[in-house]
């Protein structure tokens, strides 16, 4: 008796946390082929990422969130308020930032009796492009109620280019366009999100496939 | 007349909603299910397989025992062990400020807490600050030759846990600024939460900054 309940004790502690979470981590539905692929595919690549020291970005495009890891970890979850994409179908593989956004950094005056004010995330940007390699086109764009007619503009701007490819389109088959997505983030999330990147930082993006 | 202007509006609405069809825009989160997503066993099995297998290869990667994760935005230190908060520190880290050596016009220090995957290689009980050239410079103070004038005990508190090129988590005099970007790299945490992470971290822990 007492050696089944230390065998059922021991059983139950050598259980990992949250098995399901581990066994699956997207919460898919295991009955959709296209879904499990897409998945499989974000877990190689992320496989590969976390065996290195680094941190890298997950743009979640079924849950709508940016997740920041290092070593599987999450460090991190930005929600996304929307998206909106072209050739979305390229962006497999993973991508490297070229640069991170430009932070205006005081200068400290030795001679000034005042300390100099820190750079804070206030002084992030809240809209920006980022480029990756290969090429891959990031913008965060604040909401539209925030900013209407700036977003507006930046709308009009994405549809035009949309527009313009697929005009060129039938002409130049099969054409290869270069994949951009734009992310709307809050204010305070696309600082938070600015904040964090870092050159050369290493992204996967996990598409729809209900598309 | 109106006519004419009507057909031609049809047809250029037409035209533009088969470009817009042709294009590979994905519109604001509209994803209609257009397929049915179907699949023989035999296959679902087979990605079954594999996805579980990857979802178990990924968690093998994450730290097997406690790890300090830091929030540099927030300035926030955390112990966790898994998905558990072991502690939950505020800190203060690097202000992001720039200090130009004085004659040399490349030469800069930039005062940011590094990013990225470290871990800890030291720790120290009473740790005394041995100032760099730069806390001189910043003070409009001539840098001294002898290393003995660097010295300065009591400033860092009790320990010290250091994660390379002069890096540590310490003590520090200046509590009200915790929770603020003012260092020059460093991680600073008050005397409790200090001898906290010092006790729960080893030589090898690792420290996720972000």
């Amino acid at each position: 008796m007492t050696a089944s309940f230390i065998l059922i004790a021991l059983l139950i502690a050598a259980t990992p946390l949250g098995a399901s979470e581990v066994s699956n981590p997207f919460s898919i539905d295991l009955g959709q082929p296209a879904a499990l692929k897409e998945a499989a595919r974000v877990l190689e690549e992320e496989v590969k990422l976390a065996a290195r020291p680094q941190t890298y970005l997950l743009i979640d495009l079924v849950a709508n969130h940016v997740v920041v890891k290092n070593r599987a970890v999450e460090l991190y979850r930005i929600p996304i308020t929307a998206w909106s994409a072209e050739f979305l179908e390229q962006t497999t593989g993973r991508f490297s930032l070229t640069r991170r956004p430009e932070i205006a950094r005081p200068r400290i005056n030795p001679s000034a009796a005042a300390a100099q004010e820190p750079v804070s995330l206030l002084d992030m940007p809240i809209r920006y492009d980022l480029a990756f390699h290969p090429t891959f086109t990031l913008e965060v764009v604040p909401p539209s109620t925030q900013y209407p007619i700036r977003w507006a503009l930046w709308q009009v701007g994405f549809w035009w280019r949309s527009l313009s490819r697929a005009v060129t389109a039938p002409w130049s088959k099969p054409y290869q366009g270069e994949p951009r997505l734009q992310l709307t983030l809050s204010e305070n999330n696309a600082q938070s999100f600015a904040w964090i990147l870092v050159d050369g930082m290493a992204l996967v993006v996990r598409r729809p496939t209900d598309k | 007349m109106k006519r004419t202007a009507l057909l031609l509006f049809s047809f250029l609405v037409g035209l533009l909603l088969l470009l817009l069809a042709q294009s590979n825009y994905i519109p604001l989160m509209e994803a209609a299910d257009m397929s049915p997503d179907t699949a023989d066993p035999a296959e679902l099995r087979a990605l079954h397989q594999r996805y579980r297998a990857l979802a178990k290869q990924l968690s093998q990667l994450t730290p097997a025992g406690p790890y300090i994760l830091v929030d540099t935005a927030r300035n926030h230190l955390f112990i966790k062990r898994r998905d558990q908060v072991l502690l939950d520190a505020l800190a203060s880290t690097g202000s992001g400020t720039i200090l130009d050596r004085p004659g040399e016009t490349d030469h800069q220090w930039i005062f940011d807490t590094p990013r990225g995957e470290f871990s800890v290689q030291s720790k120290l009980v009473n740790p005394v600050w041995i100032k760099p050239d730069w806390a001189f410079i910043e003070e409009g103070q001539e840098v001294p030759k002898q290393r003995a004038d660097r010295i300065e005990p009591g400033v860092l508190g009790e320990y010290a846990l250091g994660f390379g090129k002069g890096y540590f988590i310490h003590g520090t005099l200046y509590t009200r600024l915790l929770g603020k970007n003012v260092t020059h790299g460093c991680i600073r945490l008050n005397d409790e939460d200090l001898k906290s992470v010092y006790q729960l971290a080893r030589v090898g822990t690792p420290i996720l900054i972000f």
